[in-house]
């Protein structure tokens, strides 16, 4: 039917039943000729009768959206429930109460009052209701909604007066606001709930609806405390905006799982959502690891109170470094928690009752899976290539996840599947790699962070894993972030075409990208060998170029052929035969500078003053450093020599020492101050390794192609550390979270890098790396002191059950397959499974 | 103009309208018990403190909370209808809980599905059959609401509900 047809249909439907019905027929007719039109007027005609067909509406005849602003008929009011005051109107209701606007006569104001309905608690959680009221009612802080009284309507239902607040909800008043005033408004909220806090108040139900804005930019907490009184009976509350509890989106994953030790991180967990949701796409770098850090899934990571949470944005506001640390958490395993809440929350309930046995039933079938993954990885070790295929071919194939993949490409290829793989440089366990097919993994916890589309052909990941630059087929070059997958990957494609990149590198803390580009060369054409490459540099925080530039001579294709200093104020590029060099936006020299043989690599420290190049010389080599201001050799610097090529050069953050590997397996820690170097050699695995320094320069990550990482100390001798005297010497030590725990022959003892202390501890005393949960959420692993692995219940702590693998350091342990098997990594990348309920 | 689902103006709204309706079919008839007036009330009060600018206009409120209460309609008796196919222990009296027992001669699914297909017609009448029937409002309402005469609104009923018979008696 055209709409042409349906306008006159409606005109003659409508002209045709005010007629007589036997004018009806000869009316159309003589108006239409249209068949389509006269069919459908006469079916619309036969239909038109007057009966009750569609004539009450859905919700019945009572009531309609135009008048619902007033209280209609069934909802009593009560009016004199309370006295001294005069209901005005219902604010809003819910199943377990009303709150009402009213006048109170003395002192004459405007309140509005909650009655709980009477039936909605027993006896106990009236009388705390009330004690909580009156803890709030002493309670006086500028952005808290003041509770005047509370009492007991003369039905029996609690009720409230609370300050009747004019404002715009949280979220409706963030629409418009900067990102500035979001951070300033969220620490105000973050002191309001401190001073609660340190009541003991905690309020369990922090969202938009709750935190009203007012005309003067004040926001002000309603509803503290009333969440626990009326969940406990499972019911819903309204709340004085006429909200519903029940927003699963800002509750801790503890609260929704119903655990007794909801404390006030659960508070602290909503802040941080609520930071994330108002901050939307806008935020800056820090504000977003201040709401992560706050909306950890783990209480113990998050900020121990709001008052934390508020200081740091404060540290932010004043433009100071906040203490959040970006590379402490990975943030992949949060977000999934949330995106499966629900799920989360239903197993929580399950677990208890049939799916354990079902578990306990399919245990022995995990266990052999798990069983032949250890061989396969043993005969790896021992070198049995044919062992290990057959172990591997064993596997059930249903049951063959990540580890499975990984050892099957070791056992066919001899190589790691992986493209590029990254260990955050705080040691805090957390490792990206990306895969060949596009995924990028947190490696430990065996979790698909995000897939880069279109097989990607490069892939570089910052040192301290933030960021992932993947070069797709045809040229595609897009950053993406692994702290929040749900940030849309930005393409630089505006900036440069990813055909022909020969190099790229990025600094340290994933901010700034240097990207070579240069034709491939083809011996049999002369023009390509001498063909010209490009070099840009691209600021990722805002998305600018830096600088771009042509070379004549043309890049080397390795990665070692670039650097960039994490201020991004230095850019050093391989030449033929030398080094261009950049500053920050301008070009100060591209001169080559004359070296006397091949420079195989090249690095700069982090503040970009000095450069370091290792140039090879028939057969030995040494890194020569060059001041960056007149690209001069420095004068006061140590000579480091290897006697073979010198292919990692690394430069520690705090510029006091270089750390360079050979391609024969040594390695040389050199303070740059003339003390002597630590020279160490290295397994025949380590081979082709690189060394990078940790953040703090007091360790090396030292890892080969293969992604096989180890950390050492960067001062001295491995495991031999400075700060343990020869009385009491070392039988093992172990990094993580920035310490070192050491094993004496009767006692232990922690030293902290940043502390630089060393505390003796008593056997309680644990340190933990990396706890993972089960994909219901109710175990945790928990790795301690790097050889042992405690599966406790996730909210309570009891322990289940307890695994150790000897001569291992577990840098990190997660379940894999659904929670049956529990799967760790050592430091050396060795793998092992066990079933993870026996 | 034709109204934008409320889910997906306002997710978050929507879901709570959903949990409020379901709270209130739980919940006996006593006291402060929700009824489909609480829920309209809820719904207004959702909606209304939306900022002005949010809603382009009043017609705009109007629909968009007709749908709501629409969709949710819709939402129960696709939850029923599977329950019966699927055998569900509990089975919802939504009709008992908010007084859809006078329209039980029409299926609300094969009406939505019908509705849709006027919208695609015509979308003014199918607008004034959601605010009527699940919106609630009178002629005048409607007319001053959408900003037609009521002689219009009046027109475009009968022509919605003829067509509609006819459609669902296919």
């Amino acid at each position: 039917m055209k709409p042409k047809q349906w306008a006159q249909i409606r005109e003659l439907f409508a002209t045709a039943r005010k007629l007589p019905k036997e004018k009806r027929v000869s009316f159309i007719e003589s108006n239409t000729t249209d068949s389509i039109v006269l069919e459908q007027v006469q079916k619309l005609l036969d239909n038109d009768q007057e009966d009750t067909f569609l004539n009450t509406p859905a919700l019945g005849n009572d009531f309609s959206l135009s008048d619902s602003q007033s209280p209609k008929k069934g909802m009593t009011l009560p009016e004199d429930l309370i006295e001294g005051y005069s209901i005005s109107k219902i604010l809003g209701s819910g199943a377990s109460g009303i709150v009402y606007e009213a006048k109170q006569h003395e002192p004459k104001r405007t309140v509005a009052i909650k009655v709980l309905r009477a039936g909605a608690m027993g006896t106990d959680e009236q009388a705390r209701f009330r004690r909580e009221a009156e803890t709030l009612a002493t309670l006086e802080h500028v952005n808290i909604a003041t509770v005047f009284a509370t009492g007991t309507t003369k039905d029996g239902s609690p009720w409230m007066s609370i300050e009747y607040v004019n404002g715009s909800r949280l979220d409706h008043w963030a629409v418009n606001a900067t990102v500035r005033e979001i951070a300033s408004i969220m620490k105000k909220i973050g002191d309001a709930v401190q001073q609660a806090h340190l009541h003991y108040i905690i309020h369990r139900d922090l969202k938009p609806a709750n935190i009203l804005v007012t005309k003067e930019g004040e926001p002000r907490v309603l509803d503290f405390g009333v969440a626990r009184i009326t969940r406990e009976n499972n019911s819903t509350i309204v709340t004085h905006t006429g909200a519903v509890i029940g927003t699963q989106k800002y509750m801790s994953p503890e609260q929704e799982c119903g655990s007794a030790n909801v404390d006030q991180r659960s508070d602290v967990y909503a802040l941080g959502i609520l930071l994330l949701e108002l901050l939307q796409s806008k935020a800056p770098n820090d504000l977003w690891i201040i709401a992560k850090k706050a909306s950890d899934e783990f209480p113990d990571r998050r900020y121990a109170d709001a008052g934390e949470f508020s200081n740091d944005l404060q540290q932010w506001l004043t433009n100071k470094p906040i203490k959040a640390k970006r590379a402490t958490l990975l943030y992949s395993s949060s977000l999934w928690i949330k995106r499966h809440k629900v799920v989360s929350a239903l197993l929580c309930l399950i677990l208890i009752s049939s799916v354990v046995t079902y578990y306990q039933f399919e245990a022995r079938k995990w266990l052999q899976y798990a069983s032949l993954i250890q061989r396969a990885q043993l005969s790896f070790e021992d070198g049995d290539l044919a062992q290990m295929a057959d172990a591997l071919e064993q596997c059930e194939p249903s049951h063959r996840a990540w580890e499975w993949h990984w050892l099957n490409q070791l056992s066919n290829t001899g190589t790691i599947p992986f493209d590029t793989l990254s260990v955050a440089s705080d040691n805090s366990g957390v490792i990206v790699a990306t895969l060949k097919n596009g995924d990028v993994i947190e490696a430990i916890r065996n979790h698909v962070i995000f897939t880069i589309p279109f097989n990607p052909v490069k892939t570089l990941i910052s040192e301290d894993c933030s960021t992932v630059v993947a070069v797709q087929q045809g040229g595609d070059i897009s950053i993406y972030s692994t702290y929040d997958n749900t940030i849309a990957p930005r393409s630089l494609s505006n900036h440069l075409d990813g055909n022909n990149i020969s190099a790229m590198a990025i600094s340290d803390d994933g901010r700034y990208l240097i990207i070579a580009t240069s034709p491939m060369i083809d011996p049999l054409v002369p023009s390509t060998i001498d063909a010209t490459s490009r070099v840009v540099g691209i600021d990722l925080a805002n998305d600018t170029l830096l600088f771009e530039d042509v070379l004549s001579g043309r890049v080397l294709d390795t990665n070692s052929a670039l650097a960039v200093a994490t201020n991004g104020t230095t850019i050093a590029s391989l030449i033929n035969g030398g080094v261009a060099i950049w500053r920050f936006g301008e070009i100060i020299d591209q001169r080559e500078i004359k070296v006397y043989k091949s420079p195989s690599t090249v690095a700069i420290n982090s503040d970009g003053t000095m450069v370091a190049i290792a140039e090879l010389n028939s057969g030995t080599s040494s890194i020569l450093f060059l001041d960056i201001e007149t690209l001069e050799q420095t004068k006061d610097t140590p000579t480091i020599a290897h006697d073979r090529g010198i292919i990692s050069v690394d430069f520690s953050p705090n510029a006091d020492k270089v750390a360079s590997i050979d391609g024969g397996g040594v390695l040389r820690i050199t303070p740059l101050n003339g003390e002597p170097p630590v020279v160490e050699l290295m397994q025949e695995r380590e081979e082709s390794a690189s060394a990078r320094f940790s953040d703090d320069s007091s360790r090396l990550l030292i890892r080969n192609h293969d992604g096989i990482t180890r950390v050492r100390s960067a001062s001295s001798h491995i495991h031999e550390f400075q700060v343990w005297t020869e009385q009491l010497p070392i039988e093992k030590a172990y990094m993580s979270y920035g310490k070192v725990l050491a094993y004496h022959v009767n006692a232990r003892s922690m030293y902290d890098f940043k502390k630089a202390t060393v505390t003796f501890m008593d056997e309680s005393l644990e340190l933990f790396v990396s706890p993972s949960k089960t994909p219901d959420g109710s175990r945790t692993a928990l790795v301690i002191d790097g050889g042992t692995i405690r599966i406790v219940e996730s909210w309570s702590g009891t322990p289940l059950l307890s695994f150790t693998w000897p001569g291992a350091h577990i840098v990190g342990a997660g379940f894999i397959q659904e929670g049956r098997v529990l799967i760790a990594i050592s430091l050396d990348g060795r793998i092992r499974t066990w079933n993870a309920f026996e | 103009m034709t109204p934008q689902p409320l889910n997906e103006l306002m997710p978050e709204v929507y879901d709570e309208l959903r949990r409020l309706a379901e709270a209130s079919m739980r919940q006996e008839r006593a006291g402060h018990t929700l009824q489909a007036t609480a829920l309209v009330n809820e719904i207004y009060l959702r909606l209304g403190h939306q900022e002005e600018s949010k809603w382009q206009s009043r017609a705009h409120f109007f629909a968009a909370a007709s749908q709501a209460i629409r969709r949710i309609l819709i939402d129960h008796a696709r939850k029923k209808y599977a329950d019966k196919r699927g055998g569900g222990r509990n089975r919802i009296p939504l009709e008992n809980a908010i007084g859809i027992c006078d329209s039980t001669e029409v299926e609300i699914l094969d009406l939505d599905t019908a509705l849709l297909e006027l919208e695609a017609i015509d979308a003014r009448a199918a607008n004034v059959v959601a605010l009527r029937f699940f919106g609630g409002l009178n002629m005048e309402e409607i007319s001053t609401v959408i900003g037609v005469s009521k002689r219009t609104v009046e027109g475009d009923w009968a022509t919605a509900k003829a067509w509609l018979r006819g459609r669902l008696e296919e």
